[in-house]
């Protein structure tokens, strides 16, 4: 019974401290985890890389609220033998250059212009304006609930030459472009 | 343990079959059931691995992308799987993400906390903990709790087959073993009643079956074998015994026939004879001991003790010592002695007790006896008063002896002295002194003329040769009565060497001088010397040189003569010529031999041994107390006198043998 009993209040203090720590992860911070989750559900083509051992750039485009809640989240981390580097873009010619690109919120009024830039090339585009899907991007950050959530484009997705992986798609609160 | 044991062997035999077949049964089936419990739960948590392994494949993304709804209903395909209780997902931090009930009653269900991977039983559950990996790393854990009740029920089902099975096998080994166990005990209970009925007929002539060749075969063999040893031995014990029987019967005649002669004997002694146990108490008494005791019949036919003894006691002049002597007696059981007891009115008992020990050594007690002395001692008594007073004419005769041969020797000197008296009175009667007067008148008439006388006369010229002879036959006078005289001075210094002797033996006797034996020996000889020269016999001396020793001089002196004496008359009655007494002196250790040594008449072999009593002799005139009071002399100067002759005609030996002792003054 003691034991029993003690065991209890472990569950509850456990409890305790996961609230907590949910409370504690800011929107960006959760933002940064998911930027780098979705490179282990992307596979992109091998011409996405200068080189086989080449890493995985997460590029941020406009004002970068992220703090250093991006560098926590990729440090250390490793993707099919790719390290993951994050990389503050300020010239759209170098847009390109990455395999993830973050829009922010700042550049909803470029949106357009850059995704259209990023057409034919395979960047995973994600952004986090509501119109952000409609211009073309990939994943869109919705806000429900007060909760992060995903919006995937599958037709950009797939005219960017990417694999998503099913799981992703799962957890996505919106998939649009889905092939009939 | 106690109730088996007294349990039939046939009983017995059954409940160890069956108590070894059940209890291999259930050992198998607990074995079995283990087993199964094992490898249900192996295959339970393979089982749940696999379900969990496939919802954690399909939950990566839910967790990476903080998806509760989706993980949930990942979790939702667990409800295909009834035995899951609950399931959660734990995220990288531990926390629970997102879970699964099967029930209501399930949601109770507390979820523990996270773990990497790893199972175990708790209560009636399976927890089971999986990793979720996603890319090589972990993205979290599952948890499922799976309920055991398929195998309470398996269990269940299996405890009501293994119940049939038990049932079933129990039945059928009763049956078996009710018919097998005949084999072993049958025989067993076949020589059981066999041996009951042996043991309770004695009847040893039944024999056990043998049914067959086992160890049980040869206890059958062994069992008749013995049965056959113990019937003969029963039959020669009963003929032994018949015959065991006879014997002591007569054993028990013979032994009753002796006992009654015993008995007979011991009442018709003279003696008076009572035996007591070592404890004092008294197991046997004859009649003769109440006739010497006086014992009244009132006492004797009372079996008490103690009255008894104090009855005797009371009769004793000296109680005291008397009962002193039992108490001794009975303080020492081994001890025996002798002694007499005087009794009120003169009786004298003497009084004998020796230990009563059988041939073992064993003390059975002790015996008293008694017998009447009273006569006997007056007899001895009066003997003694004899006696002595045959001592004492045998010392007066001795002295007589002496005091005749005193007298003859006295008298054999006297006629020597009257010889030499009678001599000197004839010489001094013949004496030629008258002429010297003649001569002297003669010149007495020729005083005036001497000269003229002298010269002329004739007479007177004779004179001077006439004085001349005169002189020397008045000188040859003289000369023979010095002789006579001197011889007579020495008879008469004989005379009062004998009559001294005669003084000094016959002094009070008891007195030790220092003298030597030799010189003894000579006193004896010299007063017989005179007997001895009359009829011509030879004395041969044969003298040890022994140092002077303590002797009661007269009464060896006594002996000696005596036997001197008796020497004398056996040469004398032989009437041989060359008549011979020796003497030898001789010692060995410290005694003295004085041997007397005749080849006279001898002595007949069947007179020896009455030569020294009293009142024999061989010798006309002889008293016959002369050896009897010479032996008892000897004896009180602690020696002896013994004889000794080859018979008649070859002569005797007489020895005497006394204490020597030296005298101290001599040392």
């Amino acid at each position: 019974m003691a034991a029993v009993r003690l065991g209890v209040m472990f569950l509850l203090a456990g409890a305790l401290l996961g609230f907590c720590g949910d409370a504690a992860f800011t929107e960006y911070q959760v933002k940064a985890l998911f930027l780098m989750n979705f490179t282990k559900y992307v596979d992109w083509p091998a011409t996405a890389f200068s080189g086989t051992n080449a890493p995985i750039i997460i590029g941020v485009y406009g004002e970068n609220n992220f703090g250093d809640a991006l560098p926590h989240a990729v440090a250390g981390r490793n993707v099919n033998g790719r390290s993951i580097v994050i990389r503050q873009i300020d010239n759209t010619n170098n847009l390109v250059t990455c395999q993830v690109l973050f829009i922010s919120r700042s550049e909803k009024n470029h949106e357009g212009e850059i995704l259209r830039q990023l057409k034919v090339s395979t960047v995973l585009t994600v952004g986090e304006t509501e119109s952000f899907t409609a211009q073309g991007g990939a994943i869109n950050f919705l806000m429900i609930d007060s909760k992060v959530r995903l919006e995937i484009n599958l037709a950009a997705v797939r005219q960017a030459n990417l694999q998503v992986s099913s799981k992703l798609l799962s957890v996505a609160d919106v998939v649009k472009g889905k092939p009939q | 343990m106690l109730g088996l044991r007294n349990l039939s062997l046939r009983r017995k035999q059954m409940l160890i079959i069956m108590l070894t077949s059940s209890v291999a049964l259930l050992l198998a089936c607990a074995a079995f059931v283990a087993c199964d419990t094992i490898s249900f739960r192996q295959q339970l948590v393979k089982k749940e691995s696999t379900v969990g392994n496939v919802i954690a494949n399909t939950i990566t993304a839910a967790i990476d992308f903080n998806d509760a709804k989706t993980a949930e209903e990942s979790l939702g395909a667990l409800r295909a799987e009834p035995n899951i209780v609950a399931a959660c997902v734990y995220d990288g931090g531990g926390k629970v993400f997102a879970t699964y009930h099967r029930d209501q009653r399930s949601q109770a269900n507390v979820f523990p906390a996270a773990q990497v991977e790893g199972h175990d039983f708790a209560g009636n559950q399976l927890h089971l903990f999986l990793p979720i990996k996603q890319g090589g790393g972990n993205v979290g854990t599952i948890f499922i709790a799976s309920d055991l009740d398929e195998l309470s029920q398996r269990l269940t089902r299996y405890a009501g087959i293994m119940g049939l099975v038990f049932a079933a096998s129990v039945l059928i080994a009763l049956a078996l073993s009710s018919q097998l166990q005949r084999v072993v005990s049958d025989p067993i209970l076949h020589l059981a009643r066999v041996a009951r009925s042996v043991a309770l007929d004695k009847d040893y002539s039944v024999r056990a079956q043998k049914q067959s060749n086992d160890e049980l075969g040869q206890l059958i063999d062994g069992f008749n074998e013995m049965l056959n040893q113990i019937q003969h031995r029963d039959a020669a014990l009963r003929a032994a015994r018949e015959t065991l029987e006879q014997r002591v019967q007569e054993r028990t005649s013979e032994l009753a026939e002796s006992l009654s002669v015993l008995n007979a004997t011991l009442s018709s002694t003279a003696d008076g004879i009572l035996v007591v146990n070592s404890q004092g108490k008294k197991i046997f008494r004859n009649q003769r001991t109440d006739e010497l005791w006086k014992i009244p019949p009132e006492v004797s036919e009372n079996n008490d003790d103690a009255a008894q003894i104090r009855h005797v006691t009371n009769a004793t002049t000296h109680p005291e010592q008397f009962l002193e002597k039992i108490r001794y007696f009975y303080s020492h059981p081994a001890e025996s002695g002798q002694d007499e007891v005087k009794l009120n009115d003169g009786t004298i008992l003497e009084r004998i007790t020796a230990p009563v020990q059988g041939k073992d050594g064993r003390n059975y007690g002790r015996i008293w006896t008694f017998r009447d002395v009273t006569q006997r001692r007056q007899a001895e008594a009066e003997l003694q008063e004899v006696h002595s007073q045959l001592l004492e004419t045998s010392r007066q005769a001795g002295m007589a002896e002496v005091a005749t041969n005193v007298l003859h020797n006295v008298g054999n000197v006297l006629n020597s002295v009257n010889v030499s008296a009678a001599m000197l009175m004839t010489n001094t009667r013949n004496s030629k002194i008258p002429y010297l007067g003649k001569v002297v008148a003669l010149l007495n008439e020729h005083t005036d003329d001497l000269g003229e006388f002298m010269a002329t006369n004739p007479k007177g010229r004779q004179l001077p040769d006439f004085l001349g002879q005169l002189s020397r036959q008045l000188a040859g006078e003289q000369q023979n009565a010095v002789k006579e005289l001197e011889l007579l001075r020495q008879n008469i210094e004989h005379i009062k060497d004998i009559v001294a002797m005669q003084q000094s033996y016959a002094t009070i006797s008891g007195v030790t001088e220092t003298i030597k034996v030799c010189d003894l020996v000579e006193d004896a000889l010299r007063m017989n010397a005179s007997t001895l020269a009359r009829h011509a016999v030879e004395v041969v001396r044969e003298y040890m040189d022994l140092p002077p020793a303590n002797i009661e001089k007269h009464k060896v002196l006594q002996i000696l003569v005596n036997l001197i004496r008796n020497a004398k008359y056996a040469c004398d009655d032989s009437g041989r010529k060359d008549k011979q007494l020796k003497i030898r002196l001789s010692q060995t250790d410290a005694r003295i031999q004085i041997a007397v040594i005749d080849n006279g008449i001898g002595i007949r072999p069947e007179n020896l041994t009455h030569i020294f009593n009293h009142g024999f002799t061989t010798r006309k005139g002889g008293h016959g107390f002369g050896l009897h009071s010479g032996a008892l002399a000897a004896r009180e100067l602690g020696g002896s006198l013994i004889g000794l002759s080859d018979g008649p005609g070859t002569g005797a030996t007489f020895i005497l043998e006394l204490p020597f002792q030296p005298s101290n003054a001599d040392a």
